[in-house]
């Protein structure tokens, strides 16, 4: 947001302007696959113990747009998130963010998944993100090689 | 008695988060709060503010790997004051890889009913967005933001904002925030601008004391010793003894 430059306000761009347009944090509950443009990502984190395990694409103000995987990630709904990451590449968001802390069981078909997605976003020059990953998650990327190349080998990883 | 723990976070350097750290920390302990203050930043410039200088001592990072005990590990430097040193391993723990999600929660496990007979603890974070800091947010309820009257530390705090609405959204809590407006310089302003800017975004959590930018706080690191022992009839000093007793009233903005 860029104020008018007057001599009265030295302060142009508001970098704080995005915190007038979000809704306070709450939890909520979503409908499967639901698409809300207008609320903050929500996340459930292992420490949370969140029981269950949504699989929604939403965006916020900062531009992100967060896709929360499901306890299982395997062959029966994969084709369920090839639609929400295609949705979340359609999305004029910079930032597709994944979060894995859920996760507790995900096949090869859904991590080449993420290398196609990664591929993709840097194809396109935006960012993908791993929000908390699970053990789990962390150890099949492991097994696999993967860990550098979607970059879940660091912190609680894309929490910033 | 329940403690309170305070994570003194903004992740854009130079703002004044361990001068604050340091000098309220001690000013609380001298209306005779018991007051832990933690060394959360590898550099370690917490410690030398106390005159705590040896590097090679284990500290929270020994804590935090399990390699110590906290309250062993505490540091008496200042009477009803204590200090848990970053220790050599800190950084460290900031690239740890392996642990999951739980590498966030090391600190919080530590902090567990630890410190129960102290009145507030302070965690002096590193200007970065890492592990450490993530160790700070899960392990506090309350936040204190030091600000200055730049431009940059306004878009730094809002990067700053970004990540505690995360946090606030995973963890399921909400937490108290404040901001201490440090290097403050009245007569500039911009300065003035940006303090009308905070108290439109953070109406009623800016502590009424601003901290003005002086050549004495830069000073007394050096010299191992806070402002109030410095030049203790400073006005740096009395800016100090004044926020200490905002925050303790809660007086704000």
């Amino acid at each position: 947001m860029i104020t008018q430059n007057n001599n009265d306000n030295l302060i142009g761009y508001d970098p704080l302007a995005w915190m007038e347009q979000v809704e306070p944090p709450e939890n909520s509950d979503h409908s499967e696959s639901e698409v809300l443009l207008t609320s903050e990502a929500s996340k459930s984190t292992e420490l949370a113990q969140s029981a269950t395990v949504l699989n929604a694409v939403e965006t916020s103000a900062e531009d992100v747009a967060t896709i929360v995987l499901q306890t299982t990630q395997n062959l029966q709904n994969i084709a369920q998130l090839h639609e929400k990451l295609l949705r979340a590449l359609d999305h004029s968001s910079n930032v597709i963010t994944i979060d894995a802390s859920p996760v507790q069981s995900i096949d090869t078909a859904t991590l080449q998944l993420f290398v196609a997605l990664k591929q993709e976003t840097l194809r396109v020059n935006r960012d993908l993100q791993f929000d908390f990953p699970s053990d789990r998650f962390l150890e099949a990327c492991g097994l696999l090689g993967l860990l550098t190349m979607l970059q879940v080998d660091k912190l609680p990883a894309g929490l910033f | 008695m329940t403690v309170r723990v305070i994570a003194v976070i903004n992740q854009k350097g130079g703002v004044g988060k361990t001068t604050t750290t340091a000098n309220l920390a001690h000013a609380l302990a001298k209306l005779g709060k018991k007051v832990v203050a933690i060394d959360f930043d590898p550099q370690g410039h917490l410690a030398v503010s106390f005159g705590v200088y040896d590097r090679n001592q284990s500290g929270i990072d020994a804590v935090l790997l399990g390699h110590a005990d906290l309250k062993a590990c505490l540091i008496d430097v200042r009477e009803n004051l204590k200090l848990l040193i970053a220790g050599p391993k800190l950084q460290e723990i900031e690239q740890l890889a392996e642990g999951g999600v739980h590498r966030g929660d090391l600190l919080r496990q530590a902090l567990n009913n630890q410190l129960d007979e102290q009145d507030f603890v302070f965690i002096d974070c590193p200007p970065s967005s890492g592990l450490l800091v993530a160790n700070a947010l899960f392990a506090t309820e309350e936040i204190l933001i030091p600000m200055t009257g730049d431009f940059l530390a306004l878009q730094g705090l809002s990067n700053l904002m970004g990540t505690i609405k995360k946090f606030e959204q995973a963890l399921k809590k909400t937490y108290k925030i404040q901001l201490v407006l440090s290097r403050y310089t009245p007569l500039r302003r911009l300065s003035g601008d940006v303090l009308k800017k905070l108290q439109h975004y953070f109406p009623k959590q800016i502590l009424a004391t601003t901290i003005r930018e002086t050549a004495l706080l830069a000073e007394c690191p050096s010299f191992g010793k806070t402002i109030l022992e410095y030049r203790s009839s400073s006005r740096s000093a009395r800016d100090f003894r004044k926020l200490a007793t905002d925050f303790l009233e809660g007086r704000v903005m």
